[in-house]
């Protein structure tokens, strides 16, 4: 920290540049084809439950490595089908899924997928539950799992809790340890499933935040599923909107936003309203093509390398 | 407290009408008479000895229960196939009085500790199982997809996710069993010269002393409800406040 006058003059000028309206440079536009193998490949992946309901309908989409992409429509839209697939959890009816290049084979913890609920085992205390997680790493001796365990919940604020059992949690807390379980795997991709949902707005905000920063050091692949407008825009590189009936993506975006992204920021607020004004056109036209959408070009948005 | 006042009164009662009713004296004792058997049994070691003998013998019967009923019960939730098969025979089997199963252990057996120890085998093992399978087969479904995408299967699945996730009802199913096998047990030993309590049950029948029968009875209940309280409520209520499953105060 410098000395106070600095600070101050510093601070007014980030009041002065928050001000301004953000018209140079557009901060939610249609992604770009990308070079390299990309982490995640989805290539026309097509899924029809038993009960004949197209959950998803030719959805192509590339995640590439460091990148944290929020899948966000309204349920049913196939976000979390798209979600389970990528996880292993099941092979979807058509197209091509491929990790690294390879296809996708079954579940696999380099792969974790985050649930709605913490899902921890009760009987375990907090740093058992992350310790018998990483039981399953091969040339991790006992002390090393433990030093692992107690780093990660270092991490997400939980010192002082590690003989704690779930149950004498509360549930923001609860989160914070299978977040902690989670990337203390160290998995090459995190898949979240609106993992925060069932959380208070307070709680959510703080869990915002928590991840922002983490995510910010780490730079895992992420895929986070949410149906919740202003997360996707707090914690995504791209928001991938995505529409029901039959699953299908509708945009791909890039927010260009500097994070820590704070969900109560005027901009945020703005764009939301705007995704989700074009989204309601989007349900009224009912068409599988896509309407212009909330990006700022003129040009359709790109839908995977086609 | 209640409980203790509620017994007295029985026994008041019990005596009252004993040495006021019109029964002859030889078959229906006052309590009185009965609490001296008791101390006589008490004081020569009989019920000392006859109680640890049944205890023991049960103990070996009950700990072959649990290794194979709890086994079983995994197996059944586990394995749809193996549970098709086996489901109906187990749940006929069941409804077989444990007693039933004496005939054909003195045939198989002998008159001999083993047929003791088959009856009380046969009598609680399916109670286990069957408890076990319950408790497996209503495990929530999450723990099971977090234990997928953790990588947990194998032999660290059954020992480190659902054993312990069906802990609480693998111990109600077990004290169910217990109480099976108490009864398996002192049906087999009244039929042999078996050193146990119903030995000494009886002995007090051939020698006409209803006291010692009604004293070893006793006996009986006490030690039943001693484990039953003592040791499996004691567990039951570990296991379910470690689990979250009651308020912890």
């Amino acid at each position: 920290m410098g000395p106070p006058m600095l600070t101050q003059a510093l601070a007014r000028l980030r009041k002065a540049l928050k001000k301004r309206p953000p018209r140079r440079a557009p901060l939610l536009v249609p992604t770009r084809g990308r070079h390299g193998t990309p982490r995640i490949s989805v290539l026309g992946v097509d899924h029809t439950y038993a009960n004949e309901v197209a959950a998803l309908q030719d959805v192509t989409l590339d995640v590439h490595p460091g990148e944290f992409l929020c899948l966000l429509g309204p349920s049913g839209c196939g976000k979390t089908t798209l979600l389970y697939a990528l996880a292993g959890a099941f092979k979807p009816s058509g197209g091509d899924i491929r990790i690294d290049g390879r296809p996708l084979e079954g579940p696999s913890p380099s792969r974790l997928l985050m649930f709605q609920e913490a899902a921890l085992f009760p009987w375990l205390t907090v740093e058992q539950n992350l310790v018998f997680a990483l039981g399953g790493i091969k040339g991790l001796d006992r002390r090393a799992r433990h030093a692992r365990a107690r780093e990660y919940l270092h991490q997400v604020n939980l010192e002082g809790f590690e003989d704690a059992l779930p149950h004498q949690l509360s549930g923001g807390m609860r989160l914070r340890v299978s977040l902690a379980r989670a990337l203390a795997m160290n998995p090459a991709i995190l898949l979240m499933d609106e993992p925060f949902s069932p959380l208070d707005a307070e709680t959510r905000a703080q869990m915002h935040e928590l991840l922002q920063r983490i995510w910010t050091r780490s730079r895992k692949t992420v895929v986070f599923v949410t149906h919740n407008v202003r997360e996707a825009l707090v914690l995504g590189d791209r928001v991938v909107v995505m529409a029901a009936r039959p699953g299908r993506i509708l945009w791909d975006l890039e927010v260009r936003l500097p994070r820590p992204r704070d969900p109560d920021d005027q901009t945020v607020v703005n764009l939301s309203r705007r995704i989700r004004e074009a989204l309601r056109q989007a349900e009224a036209l009912r068409t599988s093509s896509a309407p212009p959408g909330p990006g700022e070009h003129a040009h359709p948005p790109h839908r995977g390398p086609a | 407290m209640r409980a203790l006042l509620s017994t007295l009164l029985l026994l008041a009662l019990w005596e009252a009408v004993a040495t006021l009713g019109p029964f002859p004296r030889f078959l229906f004792p006052p309590v009185s008479e009965v609490a001296a058997a008791s101390w006589r049994l008490l004081r020569d070691g009989s019920l000392l000895d006859a109680t640890l003998k049944s205890l023991s013998r049960l103990g070996q019967g009950y700990a072959l229960t649990a290794a194979l009923g709890i086994p079983l019960g995994l197996l059944l939730a586990r394995f749809p196939r193996f549970r098709a098969f086996l489901k109906p025979a187990v749940m006929g089997l069941q409804a077989l009085p444990s007693i039933t199963w004496l005939p054909l252990a003195l045939l198989w057996f002998g008159l001999s500790e083993s047929a003791i120890l088959f009856v009380v085998v046969m009598g609680s093992l399916l109670a286990v199982a069957i408890a076990t399978e319950d408790a497996v087969a209503s495990i929530p479904p999450i723990l099971l997809d977090v234990s997928g995408t953790l990588g947990i299967r194998g032999p660290r699945l059954y020992a480190g996710v659902l054993l312990p996730a069906a802990l609480p009802g693998i111990l109600t199913g077990l004290k169910l069993g217990w109480s099976f096998a108490w009864r398996a047990l002192m049906a087999g030993e009244l039929l042999f010269v078996s050193g146990g309590l119903g030995q000494l049950l009886t002995l007090g029948r051939d020698l006409l002393d209803v006291a010692q029968v009604l004293a070893v009875m006793l006996a009986i209940v006490a030690v039943g409800v001693a484990v039953d309280r003592v040791l499996f409520r004691t567990l039951e209520q570990r296991v379910r406040r470690r689990w979250g499953l009651v308020p912890t105060a």
